[in-house]
C-alpha cells in the first residue's frame, strides 16, 4: 500500500481530519479497519474521541511516526524492556489532568499502545510517594471505607507506611 | 457533550461497523446528562447491572436493600474454608463470589458514577474490594498477561455495555472513569517507574552509599511498597492494588522482607491475588504464613476445594515453619504447573508429598528438600519421571526425548536413608538432572556409586525393570551422565576415594564438584583422576583433603596431552596441608579463569598470592562484563556476583605485605553488597557518591581506604585484613559518636570500645595508605583521624 495516501477521521462532535496514512496507523484500531474495509473515500468514524483529544493524539502520531513497530508482545516478563518516557514525550503529556485522562482513554480506544504507557506512566508518576490522603485531594477520590476498615487496612499495611 | 467512558476498546472494536445497538446507546447518553434523572431510572440499571449473573434467588432481596452495610464483616460458612473472611466482603458478593468463582466476575467500579450526597451512596450497592477476585486463572489464562485480552475484557467488564456515563459532578473523579484494565495499567506503570528509577540509578552508580541501605532503596520494593500504599485511598484503589494480575509474584518477601507481613496482610493478598499468582515467595515468613492463606492460593473449578487448581510455577517456602502436611498436600496437588519447589528444613515435609508430587506435579523440575528431617531417601523414587522405555529399547542410545521428563535440580543435602541401588535406579529415571546435591548423606558409600555407575547386564535389568542402563560411551562398562553438571558429595562420611575413582569417566560435563569435608578419605590418585576427566569444571571445592598432593592440582592445568579445567573460577584449597606452593603458582597461571581462590592454611606464598591477586583483578572485570553484557538488563547487580576473592585465613605467614605491595585502593577485605538487607550485617562499608568530580572520587578513594562494595577491588581475606574491618567499623562508630557529640555540644573522650578497636587496627597492614611510606611498623594512626 501506498504511504502517501490521507484518511479521513471523524471525531465525536462531528469535526473531520485529514492525516497520512502512516500518522493514523499508529493507530491499531485505525489500521486494522483499513485493512479490512480497505480503500475507501469514507471518513472513519471515531465516536469515542472528541476534536480537541485528537488533535493532540495526532500530534504525538505525528511525531512518532518513524518508530519501529513495537514487537508483537513480549512473551517474556522477565525479559523487561526498559522505556522511560522520553523528553519530547514528557512535554506532550503536560496537560491539564482532565486532558490526561481524556488523552488515555483515546490511546486506549485506539489502541495506541506506547502512548497509553506515556499516559498511565505519567498518572503513576504523579501518584508515587504520595499519601493516600493527597491521592484523593488529588483525583477527588471520595474516601468511602467505614472507619473500622481503615484502621484494619492501615494495621493490615502497617509495613508500608511512613515511619 | 457526549461521553463514553465505559467502553473498554474491545467493545469498541465491535461497534465499528455499526450496530443497532447504537440506538439505544444515543438514548441513554441523553438521560446520562441529566443527575437528577439518573439517579432515579439508573439505581434500578445498576442494580441489576452488579448483581451477579448467577444470583441465588435468595441473595437477591438482600442485594436490592439498603442493609448491605458497608462494615458487615461476614464469616464464609461454605467449602471447609470457615476463618473469617479478610475484609467487609458484602455477603451476597460473597457467598456468589465462593460458590462460582470460575465465573467471570463482575467489575462495576469501573463506571461507578461519583455519588457526593451520603443517602444515594447506602443504596447503591457498591463494589466490594473482592468481587473483582480473579476468574479461575486456568479457564482464561490469556488474562495473566498484562496486556488486556479482548476476549476476556469483554467478559470481565459485562458493565459497560450495560452503563452510560452520566455527566458527572462537579469535581469528577476522572480515575474512576477509566475502563479497569488501563486502571491497572496505571498501578502497573507505578511498579515499572520506580523499577526504572532504580536502574537508572544502579546504573549510573548512583545507588551507593545510604541511599543503597535505605529500607525503600530498592526500586522493586519501593513499587510494591507503593501498591500496597495506595490500597488506602478508597476501596476501588484497594481491588486495584492486591489485583492479581500485579502480583505474579507474590507476596515477593525476598524482595520485601520477611518481616513486612503480617497474617492478615498476607490473608488479604492472597485473597485478592490468589489464583494469578505464578511465584509463590514465601522465603523466611515463618509463622505468618499459615495454611489459610495456602489455601487461598487455590481457585475452586466448581465451588469444591477439591478440583481447584493454582497457576503456581514456582513455590518457595524457606523458613515457613507453622505450614503443616496437610495444607501443603493440598497446594502441591492442585499445582500442575509446578515447576520448581523449595522447603528446605521443614519438619512437614514427609514422604507423602513425594508420592503427591508424582502424582500431581508431572513438570517438575527443581525440587530442594535438604534437611527435611521426615523424607527419607526411598521417597524420592515417586518423583515424577518420564515413563520407562519397554525392555528392548534397553540399549538404544540417549536421545533428546529422554530431556523432556524428570527432574533437572535435586537437593537433598542431610537426606537420611539414601542408598546405592535407590539412587542408580533414581539416576537412570531423571535423566537430565544436571545439579545433584547430596552432601550429608551418611548413605551413600563407595559401594553405592560403584552400583551408581555400574552397566547393568540383561539379567539384572530382567531381575529389577526399574533399572535400565544408559549408554555405554568410551567408558567401556561404565554408564555415562552427560547431563549432570554439578555434583555435591561434601561430607557424605562414607565416601572415600575409592568411590570417586568410580565416577571418574562418567560425568563428562561437570562444572561443579564439591568435595569438601572429606578429609583424609580423598588421596591424591582416585582425585586426580576424576578431576581430569572433568574438562568443564568451573568450581573444585576439596577443602580439608589434607591427603590430597600436587597432582590434584596438575590435573587441573593440565600436562602434556590432558586438557586440564580452562574454564576453572573458583578453586577451594583450604586445609589442603599436603599442597605446595609451585603447584598452587601453577594452577593460579595455568587456569585462565580463575578468580576465586581459597587458599586458607595452606603453603601459598607471599609472591603467589601477590601474583594471584593481579591476575584476578582483570579476571574479575573481565567476568563481571560479561555478566553484564548477559543479564545486566534482568539483574542490573549482577556485576557484584562476581567478585575476586583471594581467602589467607590462619596464615599469618602470607599476605601481611600484600596491601603495602598492591596499594590498598585496590584491595577490600569483605565482598560487600548492597540493598537493605545488608544492615542485618552492620551495612559495608561503602563510597558515598554526594561528589562525583573525577578529582574529589579520586581523593576519596585515598581516603576510604575500604569501600567493600567496589568491585573492581581484589577481596583479601586474611587475618590482617579482618583486622583492618574492625578497624574502619571503629573509624565509623567514632566519628558516627563524634557526630552525635558535635550535635548534643558536648565535649568528651572517644568511646571506649572505639578506641581499643583503633589501636588493634594498628596490626593491619590492609590500612596502610600507600602514600604515606611508612616503614614496617609504621602504624596506620593516620586512618583515624
Amino acid at each position: 500500500m501506498s504511504s502517501n495516501q490521507c484518511v479521513t477521521l471523524q471525531t465525536s462532535d462531528d469535526e473531520q481530519f485529514k492525516v497520512d496514512r502512516d500518522v493514523a496507523n499508529r493507530s491499531v484500531l485505525i489500521r486494522n479497519m483499513l485493512e479490512d474495509v480497505g480503500e475507501s473515500e469514507q471518513a472513519i468514524p471515531l465516536p469515542n474521541v472528541s476534536a480537541n483529544v485528537l488533535k493532540k493524539v495526532l500530534e504525538w502520531c505525528e511525531h512518532h511516526k518513524k518508530d519501529p513497530e513495537p514487537l508483537a508482545e513480549d512473551l517474556d516478563d522477565n525479559r523487561r524492556k526498559t522505556t522511560e518516557i522520553s523528553d519530547w514525550d514528557a512535554k506532550f503529556i503536560q496537560v491539564d489532568q482532565e486532558m490526561l485522562f481524556e488523552i488515555i482513554l483515546a490511546a486506549n480506544y485506539l489502541d495506541i499502545k506506547p502512548l497509553l504507557d506515556v499516559g498511565c506512566k505519567t498518572v503513576a508518576n504523579m501518584i508515587k510517594g504520595k499519601q493516600p490522603e493527597e491521592i484523593r485531594k488529588l483525583f477527588n477520590i471520595v474516601n468511602d471505607f467505614t472507619p473500622e476498615e481503615e484502621a484494619q487496612i492501615k494495621k493490615e499495611n502497617e509495613w508500608a507506611e511512613d515511619r | 457533550m457526549k461521553r463514553r467512558f465505559s467502553r473498554s476498546l474491545t467493545s469498541l472494536v465491535s461497534l465499528v461497523p455499526p450496530r443497532s445497538d447504537e440506538a439505544a446507546d444515543e438514548a441513554g447518553d441523553d438521560e446520562a446528562t441529566k443527575l437528577s434523572k439518573w439517579r432515579a431510572k439508573g439505581k434500578a440499571k445498576l442494580i441489576k447491572a452488579f448483581k451477579p449473573p448467577q444470583n441465588p434467588p435468595g441473595s437477591s432481596s438482600r442485594a436490592d436493600g439498603p442493609g448491605v452495610d458497608d462494615d458487615v464483616f461476614c464469616r464464609i460458612s461454605s467449602r471447609s474454608r470457615s476463618y473469617s473472611a479478610p475484609l467487609f466482603l458484602p455477603p451476597h458478593l460473597l457467598e456468589t463470589d465462593i460458590a462460582s468463582r470460575r465465573v467471570p466476575p463482575i467489575s462495576p467500579p469501573i463506571t461507578h458514577p461519583r455519588i457526593e450526597d451520603d443517602t444515594a451512596r447506602d443504596e447503591s450497592p457498591f463494589p466490594s474490594a473482592f468481587n473483582t477476585c480473579p476468574s479461575s486463572p486456568v479457564l482464561d489464562s490469556g488474562f495473566a498477561s498484562s496486556t488486556p485480552n479482548p476476549a476476556i475484557a469483554t467478559t470481565l467488564d459485562p458493565s459497560s455495555h450495560m452503563f452510560e456515563l452520566a455527566e458527572p459532578d462537579s469535581e469528577p473523579d476522572l480515575f474512576a472513569r477509566l475502563p479497569r484494565e488501563v486502571q491497572l495499567r496505571v498501578f502497573r506503570g507505578l511498579l515499572d517507574v520506580c523499577e526504572e528509577e532504580w536502574r537508572r540509578d544502579v546504573k549510573e552508580g548512583q545507588w551507593t552509599g545510604e541511599k543503597a541501605c535505605d529500607r525503600w532503596g530498592d526500586g522493586r520494593a519501593r513499587g510494591r511498597r507503593e501498591l500496597v500504599k495506595m490500597g488506602r485511598v478508597c476501596r476501588l484503589w484497594r481491588s486495584l492494588s492486591l489485583d492479581g494480575q500485579l502480583w505474579s509474584t507474590a507476596p515477593a518477601a525476598s524482595l520485601l522482607g520477611a518481616t513486612s507481613y503480617s497474617s492478615a496482610s498476607l490473608l488479604s493478598l492472597a485473597v485478592g491475588a490468589g489464583g494469578f499468582v505464578k511465584t509463590f515467595d514465601a522465603r523466611g515468613l515463618g509463622k505468618s504464613l499459615d495454611w489459610t492463606t495456602l489455601a487461598w492460593m487455590i481457585v475452586p473449578l466448581d465451588g469444591s476445594s477439591d478440583t481447584g487448581l493454582t497457576n503456581l510455577t514456582n513455590i518457595d517456602l524457606t523458613g515457613c515453619t507453622s505450614l503443616t502436611s496437610a495444607s501443603l498436600t493440598s497446594l502441591l496437588s492442585h499445582s500442575p504447573h509446578l515447576l520448581r519447589l523449595i522447603v528446605p528444613s521443614l519438619r512437614c515435609v514427609d514422604n507423602s508429598h513425594m508420592a503427591t508430587l508424582g502424582s500431581s506435579c508431572p513438570h517438575l523440575a527443581h525440587l530442594d528438600v535438604s534437611r527435611c528431617p521426615n523424607l527419607r531417601g526411598p521417597a524420592l523414587q515417586k518423583l515424577p519421571h518420564t515413563p520407562q522405555p519397554p525392555q528392548n529399547t534397553l540399549s538404544r542410545p540417549f536421545t533428546s526425548e529422554d530431556l523432556l521428563g524428570g527432574l533437572v535440580t535435586l537437593k537433598a543435602a542431610g537426606l537420611s536413608g539414601v542408598n546405592g541401588s535407590d539412587l542408580a535406579s533414581f539416576l537412570s529415571r531423571h535423566r537430565r538432572l544436571a545439579t545433584l546435591d547430596l552432601s550429608w548423606c551418611n548413605g551413600v558409600t563407595d559401594n553405592g556409586l560403584k552400583l551408581v555407575v555400574q552397566q547393568l547386564t540383561p539379567s539384572d535389568s530382567a531381575a529389577r525393570p526399574s533399572q535400565w542402563a544408559a549408554l555405554a560411551s568410551t567408558s567401556g562398562s561404565k554408564r555415562v551422565f552427560p547431563s549432570l553438571r554439578h555434583l555435591n558429595l561434601s561430607a557424605c562420611h562414607s565416601v572415600s576415594t575409592v568411590g570417586l575413582s568410580h565416577l571418574a569417566g562418567t560425568v563428562p560435563n561437570l562444572e561443579i564438584l564439591e568435595l569438601s569435608r572429606l578429609g583424609s578419605r580423598l588421596r591424591t590418585d582416585g582425585l586426580a583422576r576424576l578431576v581430569a576427566s572433568c574438562p568443564k569444571l568451573r568450581k573444585l571445592d576439596i577443602e580439608d583433603a589434607e591427603q590430597a598432593g600436587d597432582d590434584v592440582l596438575h590435573a587441573l592445568v593440565g600436562v602434556g596431552d590432558a586438557t586440564g579445567a580452562p574454564n576453572l573460577e573458583h578453586l577451594v584449597i583450604s586445609a589442603c596441608t599436603s599442597l605446595t606452593d609451585p603447584a598452587i603458582a601453577a594452577v593460579v597461571r595455568g587456569c585462565p579463569k580463575l578468580r576465586v581462590l581459597e587458599a586458607d592454611t595452606t603453603a601459598i606464598s607471599d609472591r603467589t598470592a601477590k601474583e594471584f591477586v593481579q591476575l584476578a583483578r582483570e579476571r574479575a572485570s573481565q567476568a563481571q562484563r560479561e555478566a553484564v553484557s548477559r543479564e545486566g538488563d534482568v539483574d542490573p547487580l549482577v556485576a557484584s556476583k562476581y567478585p575476586a576473592v583471594l581467602s589467607l585465613l590462619d596464615n599469618r605467614q602470607t599476605g601481611r605485605r600484600l596491601s603495602r605491595d598492591l596499594g590498598s585502593a585496590n584491595l577490600r577485605g569483605r565482598i560487600g553488597q548492597r540493598g537493605y538487607w545488608t544492615n542485618v550485617v552492620g551495612g559495608y562499608l561503602d563510597d558515598d557518591d554526594s561528589s562525583p568530580t573525577q578529582e574529589s572520587l579520586a581523593r576519596k578513594k585515598m581516603q576510604a581506604p575500604l569501600s567493600e562494595c567496589d568491585e573492581s577491588r581484589v577481596v583479601v581475606r586474611s587475618f590482617y585484613s579482618n583486622l583492618a574491618v574492625d578497624a574502619a567499623l571503629a573509624v565509623r562508630e567514632t566519628t558516627a559518636a563524634k557526630k552525635r557529640q558535635e550535635k548534643a555540644g558536648g565535649a568528651g573522650g572517644e568511646p571506649r570500645q572505639g578506641a581499643l578497636r583503633t589501636r588493634a587496627m594498628s596490626d593491619s597492614e590492609v590500612l596502610r595508605r600507600t602514600d604515606t611510606g611508612d616503614d614496617e611498623d609504621g602504624r596506620v594512626a593516620c586512618v583515624v583521624s
